[in-house]
């Protein structure tokens, strides 16, 4: 399988079945991944500060740094490539917080809820969320099923799995 | 089959809070309609089909208390679900709430998906009991 | 109850409601708002206890929480809109932090109203209020006042 890593304020989207997403540190930062499961599209940002406005000059150069712009851009592009938001599957992982900091500089709060927020604005809920925390995590997404592991420092592997939603548990 | 919901909330701000969460469900909606007291609701009730409705409690001119307990002693309005969504989160006014006949109940403040599972849950069973 | 517990049950309020409605966050104490443009939205309850309850919130906060609430961008909202925000903050918030005070009681609100800011005497008679916090937020101050009325 081949990787495509994604870089810290930056993001990605494919179709290829034989990729495999990554990346890396996260630890204040904050990942989204999106998959469609009928068109097989999925996406990836991994973005560095909550809002835009504060530089725009940066926003523009680099959007996917923001949780707004950059979840903006994942959205679009899984779009483009025949995703259908109604069919979107949403996970989060990331903003690792410095213990008893709840100030303004607490970068991982503060990108936690601009991903809610952020979710909010463009009518997603997150499916499953692996978020707060102390530690830095990698993420790992296969672009064909939409598959996602996480992997922290101390080694553990875990694969996220999207909560039930009612409709779900009925069918079951 | 599209679903017609009302919202009753004093609040405009709250009812297209509410009206986007419904919009994360995936319903097929097909009319949103929208009043700001239980007097005005039950006007626009009158001769339109509502498949779910979602009130507030503390309203003026007709709360949601009264609300309820109004739709519940119609014969057609009581086959429309209620879901409560109030601040109001005290013991004795939830139950009192689903004793008059409310399905669901949610307080605020709330997550969106906690409300949107609650619409799915209240549907699901009304849905349930249609098939039977 | 003493007057630190009213405190720890405001700030509990205000964390949890901005965080779960607004997407925003409470960062910490802050001096009140003593200059630029502040909405304030007030509302009485009634049930055991009652009182009043007030939140003042300046502008460019208020906006910034406006937007968050209805998923739109700062430059949508109309000043009616920012006001109807302020008005469900203070719902929101009263509600909160009256089910607190006495759960096993239900209680009633009474409809939150835009007024002046810094209107005080006219709404708590002149009485020091039971509690009032300030707290910094992006954009500027959230005020939070509560006044009860002593038990017939």
């Amino acid at each position: 399988m081949r990787q495509l890593v994604v870089g810290v304020g930056d993001g990605g989207v494919s179709r290829d079945p034989d990729v495999l997403i990554v990346t890396y540190a996260l630890g204040s930062c904050v990942a989204v991944m999106l998959h469609d499961p009928v068109a097989r599209v999925s996406g990836l940002v991994h973005y560095m500060l909550p809002e835009s406005a504060a530089s725009s000059d940066k926003s523009n150069a680099r959007p996917w740094m923001f949780a707004d712009t950059g979840i903006e851009c994942l959205l679009h592009g899984t779009l483009d490539q025949g995703a259908d938001k109604r069919r979107l599957v949403v996970f989060a992982a990331g903003g690792a917080q410095v213990m008893n900091d709840n100030s303004m500089f607490n970068i991982g709060k503060r990108n936690c809820l601009a991903l809610r927020k952020a979710l909010w604005k463009f009518g997603l809920v997150a499916h499953a969320e692996e978020t707060g925390g102390t530690v830095a995590r990698t993420v790992r997404m296969e672009v064909a099923t939409g598959r996602v592991w996480l992997q922290t420092p101390g080694g553990e592997q875990m694969e996220m799995h999207a909560r039930r939603s009612a409709d779900q548990r009925r069918q079951a | 089959m599209a679903l017609n919901i009302m919202i009753v909330d004093d609040s405009p701000v709250m009812r297209a809070f509410i009206r986007k969460v419904v919009g994360l469900t995936g319903l097929d909606v097909g009319e949103y309609y929208e009043a700001g007291d239980g007097e005005d609701a039950l006007k626009s009730l009158k001769g339109r089909w509502v498949d779910l409705v979602l009130t507030d409690i503390n309203m003026p001119n007709m709360n949601g208390e009264e609300f309820v307990r109004r739709m519940e002693s119609d014969n057609l309005l009581r086959t429309i679900p209620v879901i409560v969504v109030s601040t109001d989160s005290s013991d004795c006014r939830v139950q009192q709430m689903l004793a008059l006949g409310a399905k669901g109940y949610v307080c605020k403040p709330f997550l969106p998906e906690d409300l949107r599972d609650e619409v799915e849950r209240v549907l699901g069973g009304a849905h349930d009991r249609a098939e039977l | 109850m003493t007057e630190l517990n009213f405190e720890g049950l405001l700030s509990g309020a205000v964390d949890s409601v901005l965080e779960t409605m607004f997407f925003s966050a409470a960062w910490g104490p802050a001096e009140p708002e003593t200059g630029g443009a502040v909405l304030e939205s007030r509302l009485a309850f009634h049930g055991r206890p009652s009182g009043t309850f007030a939140v003042s919130l300046s502008e460019p906060a208020a906006r910034m929480m406006g937007a968050g609430f209805l998923g739109e961008d700062e430059e949508a909202l109309t000043d009616a809109q920012t006001g109807q925000v302020v008005c469900e903050l203070a719902n929101m918030l009263c509600g909160s932090l009256v089910s607190k005070l006495e759960s096993k009681e239900s209680f009633d609100l009474s409809p939150p109203e835009l007024v002046p800011f810094g209107s005080d005497a006219a709404f708590s008679s002149g009485s020091p209020p039971t509690a009032r916090q300030s707290y910094e937020l992006e954009g500027g101050i959230l005020t939070v006042t509560l006044h009860l009325k002593a038990a017939a």
